[in-house]
């Protein structure tokens, strides 16, 4: 487990700029495995991962939903971009499903998929809803699931940059721990590689910094014991954040040496924000930071609910949520813009699935949930919602089936299976009217 | 039972009337006669007299960015770069403030929050010299005294407060620990900067307070958490050691003492960029690093030239905010500016040269105060067209302080636009827009404040025509006729809304949360204590800082029945009987024995009432509808397949069609249902009132197939039968109802007299009837126009045979509903409701048809 293979940089970096896909690095794992690569020698299993990918304003279901159910789905025209990526295989479509929790433009369905509850709303003193997560979301559950086994407990990431302000956390971000407490997004590509591989190991600093981080923890613990009970749990949560950030130092090295050079960051050209080149550097970091098995819990804000993303690259020139309700139908633009965003989806599912490990691929031994905070923008609907559960689970996904729901059944249950695909052994998920007890027995293995 | 002699009420004063009406409302059929909503918010528009101050309760607030760094700025030796890896700060009801006392610190922060502190110490500790002056010695031992003094120096301003013996143990057993491992005398200090630093007595402001002497049913925030609330208010960073140290003199527990504070803080250069910052988050400027502009349209939007426009409006702010004698009204009709080249160029004002100089808009630039420049008029467009709507929509609710809800959910919100019509301005298309009730209600309410600005595009430049066509600008402001952005600024900086407005932003603002109920009265007197000094900003600010709301804390959970530590007492919840702990802290532990939840289906007795699983039934998971109720901790099978078609959004009888001839009908319900969709509606505080029109209204729209409802038409206990119609809310106002029945206005919010402000309404725009409201806030009010219809004239004499109780005697209530809709339904029809017009023994009722 100690021994470091080299990462290849020159690869590396040519996947960084925007390159053709290649092999991100070496997994760490190749000296340590059985003969047939399914397993480490002593019989533990391959790491299996969770991954969150989210994009805002919903999808047209009438060219989402492919014609065709079961295994080897029909191409739709907005998945069609998975599927000329060769990932169809490895993607479920699930439709027909909807949020059973109370609804709300925007909020009841990003706070409905990802929790399995209702929103939680913020103050009464307004009309217009301020709102932010009543429970942790989905990535959080599998993180806590991970807990100890990885340097970073999760990794949360953002691609485009439109954040929503005046209608609360929900609007703002996508991985919460709980009310107010949200995890925030990276959003700069050279940042979230010099967090995962910028730390020079030096066992005297690191002692220190240990040291100095015992003293803030016991400085909360004294702090607790003189504020009230709301603020009691706020220090929680401060309090886990400094044990996470002990445990990475107490963590053993990772395997993977770090590439010499980050992808840096992509700033505007000619006023216009670089989503392509950004998600392609976001995607590669996080293949790499799977490869080395730095988390297993990830988030992907590709764009935030009701967001506001221009989406240049296919001609729109006014926010997406605006052309949503704006657009005379058929919506070409929505439309094209959701394609746009299957693309950046296929990116990064492609780099999962270039990136070898054991037998298989990353994409294998991964399970990624997608999914979006309403089904259809023009009228903020939340029936026939739209799903992808992506990836093998190590062997407890199928993998390219549609399922489509004939009886509108409760988001929650793929939500559920994509859990269970990751190997977290949970019996049910959301509380009340968003709870489930069983998954989508078509997507299992 | 007042609420059947409307009469009786004209006589009292308006707002008494309306408090008897709310409360009455409330308790139509409820012996207990317990208020509807006893915690509920009070609207900031309503004309009642708020309820009695009570302060709220003490928080922690984590420092926002901006705060970090400023605070780091004072506190470090100047030349230490400042950390720039920071988490972007999450603003909430409109301020980053509030998103501070809300928020913690997540494991991603924690780490940025570690770093930073190990960049500026090596910055400190890595330069010998600066070392030295840093720690004001150069210690010769891991041991030496002066670290300790510095630990003491630096602890107190770092932290704000002096460091209890306990923790200054705690920082000098690392301090000594980490010079020996280090061999240098000074390592130990680095590593303990680092710690405090992470420490959440240096990340949040940690508020608590202690008993207030002067009166015992609140806490007072101490002179040394005084410092901190003042110096955070006035320079949105840490106190200096002149504050500290009148804090420690007990100073900022007294008026004179903090006015004279106040003062020296507000003479610092400090306090500009610190209210420029309030203005900045009032107006959301920060949004201006990314407003999107289509680069083809506008090339000339450089990264300076937002920062001009930002720069342009916070000097304008700061001008007149840091003037003692300056009206702060003055912003919205000012013809002053700040321009360098490039704004100078988008305003058409000759070259001024390099920098930014303060000159003068020209008469007859057409643009006015606040409301005419490129900052706000750019913030509130979109990247290719202007948007009235936004931008009156920033009139609304940050200048005038009322809400606008968003549109309901499965309304078409496409603005159609039929190519083949020819060029159309933005205000017709909007016009067009507004031509669908639906939006109506609330696109009145902003788009024509924004046709003033229409003659300015979206990156906020001058325009002759809009589309090759004329521009109209003009329009009104609730009744006021304006022409114009410089008419608007004129008609803004003299409605007494719009100052009020600013006080109840700025209290938001510095006390780091939204006014409580309980705090109503003390934003009303700031806002009034604003009008008295003459519009004076930093009056203003005087009178928070002075305010109890500013220095009082509600009473902690603890404080009533204050314990030892240690001990011990039994104590019970319904559940049973337990024992509690006196904490560490002097605050009792939670009961030992369960607290009672809601049933759930578990097996168990989860509300503690006796009774294992009761009550619970829900909706199938399964193509054909039907229900299943729970024993023992399981759910039980699916009954009643096929069944009946019930509007339920399922396919009961199993014919393929779901709720098919649903439109209109009874619905069976129950008030435990009801009270999902509005607690007030929960069948004992409330049976029929406000919350249970809005508590029907979302269960009819709930269900797929209808828009609306009204009711209840008939209660049994628990049991409530509903209307369900197939028409959906229209969004209107008070002030428009009031035009059609002048006691309709919103503190009267609905009633025999609401009836018929709604029904004329309705007919107005051609429908035959309507209901109402089914939801309503502030001067907002949503009802439902309905067609296929017979308005029939009646006596209360034909009614009373239906239910004997409804007579003009009671005229209007419960006894009422029931008998007009026997009445409809006896006559053929599918229900109904009323009255819609009422005199002497004239009742008049609508009946709804039943759907085809």
């Amino acid at each position: 487990m100690s021994s470091r293979s080299p990462i290849r940089r020159r690869s590396f970096l040519r996947g960084m700029l925007g390159g053709a896909a290649v092999s991100v690095a070496l997994p760490i794992l190749d000296a340590s495995l059985n003969d047939s690569g399914t397993a480490f020698a002593d019989g533990h299993e391959l790491p299996t991962r969770f991954g969150l990918w989210f994009f805002g304003n919903g999808v047209k279901p009438d060219r989402w939903v492919p014609g065709t159910t079961g295994a080897g789905w029909a191409a739709s025209p907005q998945l069609q971009p998975l599927v000329d990526a060769g990932l169809r295989d490895q993607v479920s479509v699930v439709s027909g499903c909807e949020i059973k929790t109370a609804t709300h433009p925007h909020h009841s369905g990003m706070t409905g998929v990802l929790t399995g509850a209702r929103y939680h709303q913020v103050g009464t003193t307004r009309d217009t809803i301020v709102s932010t997560f009543a429970r942790p979301s989905v990535d959080m559950i599998a993180a806590a699931h991970f807990e100890g086994t990885t340097p970073f407990r999760s990794l949360e990431v953002g691609i485009t940059r439109f954040r929503g302000t005046d209608e609360g956390t929900t609007f703002q971000h996508l991985s919460h721990n709980g009310p107010n407490n949200p995890n925030p997004s990276e959003y700069s590509p050279q940042r979230l590689y010099e967090r995962l591989f910028g730390r020079p190991v030096e066992d005297d600093v690191d002692l220190a910094r240990r040291s100095a981080l015992d003293a803030v923890t016991g400085q909360i613990r004294r702090l607790q014991g003189r504020v009230g009970a709301r603020d009691r749990a706020r220090l929680d949560q401060h309090f886990e954040s400094i044990r996470a950030l002990e445990m990475r130092l107490a963590a053993e090295d990772s395997a993977c040496t770090a590439p010499e050079t980050g992808p840096g960051d992509f700033p505007d050209v000619g006023g216009r924000e670089q989503i392509t080149p950004q998600n392609q550097a976001m995607s590669d970091l996080i293949a790499l930071a799977l490869a080395c098995d730095l988390t297993r819990a990830f988030s992907v804000l590709f764009s935030p609910a009701g967001s506001g993303v221009i989406v240049w690259p296919v001609g729109a020139a006014n926010s997406l949520h605006q052309i949503c309700h704006d657009e005379a139908n058929p919506q070409p633009t929505v439309h094209a813009a959701v394609v746009f965003t299957m693309e950046r989806l296929a990116e990064l599912l492609g780099r999962l699935q270039a990136t070898p490990e054991g037998d298989g691929n990353l994409l294998d031994h991964s399970s990624i949930l997608v999914t979006s905070e309403l089904a259809d923008g023009w009228n903020h609907s939340n029936r026939d919602f739209p799903i992808l559960v992506a990836g093998g689970g190590g062997g407890r996904l199928r993998g390219g089936v549609h399922y489509r729901s004939g009886s509108r059944e409760n988001t929650s249950k793929p939500v559920l299976t994509a859990l269970r695909g990751a190997g977290i052994p949970l019996d049910a998920f959301g509380v009340d009217e968003g709870r489930v007890t069983s998954g989508i027995g078509a997507l299992e293995a | 039972m007042l609420f059947t002699h409307p009469p009786m009420l004209r006589r009292l004063p308006l707002f008494l009337a309306a408090l008897l009406l709310t409360a009455c409302q409330g308790e139509i059929g409820n012996p207990t006669g317990t208020p509807s909503n006893p915690t509920g918010p009070t609207d900031p528009t309503d004309p009642i007299e708020p309820p009695p101050f009570a302060p709220a309760p003490a928080t922690l607030h984590r420092l926002t960015r901006v705060e970090y760094e400023r605070t780091l700025t004072d506190l470090l030796p100047a030349g230490v770069p400042l950390p720039t890896d920071l988490e972007v700060d999450t603003p909430l009801h409109g301020f980053t403030t509030i998103g501070g006392s809300e928020l913690t610190i997540p494991p991603r922060a924690a780490e940025q929050y570690e770093a930073a502190a190990r960049e500026v110490a090596d910055a400190i500790f890595d330069d010998p010299t600066r070392r030295a002056a840093f720690l004001g010695c150069e210690p010769t031992s891991a041991t030496d005294p002066c670290l300790r003094a510095w630990l003491t120096s630096f602890g107190r301003r770092a932290w704000r407060r002096p460091l209890e013996p306990a923790e200054l143990d705690a920082l000098s057993t690392l301090v000594a620990d980490l010079a020996e491992r280090f061999g240098a005398p000074h390592e130990g200090a680095r590593w303990a900067l680092v710690a405090m630093l992470q420490a959440p007595d240096f990340l949040f402001r940690v508020e608590v307070g202690e008993l207030d002497p002067s009166d015992p049913t609140r806490r007072r925030y101490t002179s040394w958490e005084m410092a901190s609330r003042l110096s955070y208010l006035v320079w949105s960073s840490t106190p200096d050691d002149a504050l500290l140290d009148a804090a420690a003199r007990g100073e900022l527990v007294t008026d004179e003492g903090l006015e004279r504070q106040l003062d020296r803080l507000l003479a610092d250069p400090r306090a500009d960029a610190a209210l420029a910052r309030f203005f900045g988050e009032f107006a959301s400027l920060e949004r201006l690093e990314t407003v999107s502009k289509d680069p083809e349209l506008y090339p000339e939007l450089t990264p300076s030239l937002r920062a001009s426009m930002r720069r342009e409006l916070e000097l304008l702010f700061a001008e007149i905010a840091s003037d003692p004698d300056a009206d702060f009204r003055a912003l919205f009709d000012t013809n002053v500016t700040y321009v360098d080249s490039e704004l100078a160029a988008l305003y058409g004002l000759p070259d001024p040269g390099e920098g930014v100089h303060r000159t003068t808009l020209p008469e007859g630039a057409g643009r006015g105060g606040l409301m005419g420049r490129a900052g706000i008029l750019s913030l509130w467009a979109h990247a290719t067209l202007t948007s009235p709507t936004l931008r009156g929509r920033f009139v609304r609710a940050s200048l005038l302080c009322e809400d606008i809800p968003p549109p309901p959910p499965g309304v078409d919100t496409t603005l159609e636009h039929d190519p083949e019509a020819g060029p159309q301005t933005m205000r017709e298309r909007l016009e067009e827009h507004r031509s669908n009730p639906v939006c109506a209600g609330c696109h009145d309410e902003m788009d024509p404040i924004g046709f003033a600005l229409e003659r300015f595009g979206p990156l906020g430049e001058w325009r002759e025509t809009d589309e090759g066509l004329p521009i109209d600008t003009a329009t009104e402001l609730d009744g006021a006729p304006i022409d114009g952005a410089a008419e608007l600024g004129d008609v803004l900086a003299t409605d007494d809304r719009v100052a009020a407005c600013v006080a109840r932003r700025l209290f938001r603002y510095g006390t780091g949360h939204l006014e409580l109920e309980s705090e109503e009265a003390a934003v009303r007197a700031l806002g009034e204590g604003f009008a008295d000094r003459g519009y004076v900003f930093r009056e203003l600010l005087r009178e928070l800082v002075l305010s109890d709301a500013f220095r009082t804390a509600a009473l902690r959970e603890d404080d009533a029945g204050a314990c030892s530590p240690g001990d011990r007492e039994a104590c019970s919840t319904s559940c049973g009987e337990g024992t509690r702990s006196c904490g560490a802290s002097g605050v009792w532990g939670p009961c030992s024995a369960a607290t009672p939840t809601p049933e759930s289906c578990n097996g168990a007795d989860d509300d503690c009432d006796g009774a294992t699983d009761e009550d619970l039934v829900r909706t199938c998971d399964d193509a054909c509808g039907g229900t299943q109720s729970c024993s023992g901790g399981a759910w039980g099978a699916c009954e009643a397949d096929p069944s009946a078609e019930t509007c339920d959004g399922t396919d009961d009888d199993c014919d393929g069609a779901v709720d098919e001839g649903m439109g209109r009908r009874p619905v069976e319900t129950s008030f435990t249902l009801l009270a999902a969709r509005h607690p007030g509606c929960d069948g004992a505080s409330q049976r029929r009132g406000t919350d249970c029109n809005a508590a029907i209204h979302r269960l009819c729209a709930a269900t797929g197939c209808n828009g609306s409802g009204f009711g209840p038409v008939a209660v049994a206990g628990d049991a409530a039968t509903v209307a369900c119609v197939d028409a959906g809310p229209i969004g209107t106002t008070y002030t428009a109802l009031r035009g059609h029945h002048p006691s309709c206005d919103g503190v009267e919010r609905m009633g025999p007299n609401c009836n018929a402000a709604i029904h004329r309404f309705c007919q107005s725009r051609g429908a035959a009837s309507g209901f109402g409201p089914v939801e309503h806030s502030g001067d907002g009010a949503s009802i439902v126009c309905v067609d296929d219809a017979e308005v029939r004239v009646l006596t209360y004499g034909d009614l009373t045979p239906h239910q004997a109780s409804c007579h003009s005697g009671t005229r209007i209530g419960p006894e009422c509903d029931a008998a007009i809709h026997r009445y409809c339904v006896a006559e053929g029809f599918a229900t109904g409701f009323g009255p819609v017009e009422n005199s002497g023994e004239t009742a008049v009722v609508t009946c709804l048809r039943r759907t085809p």
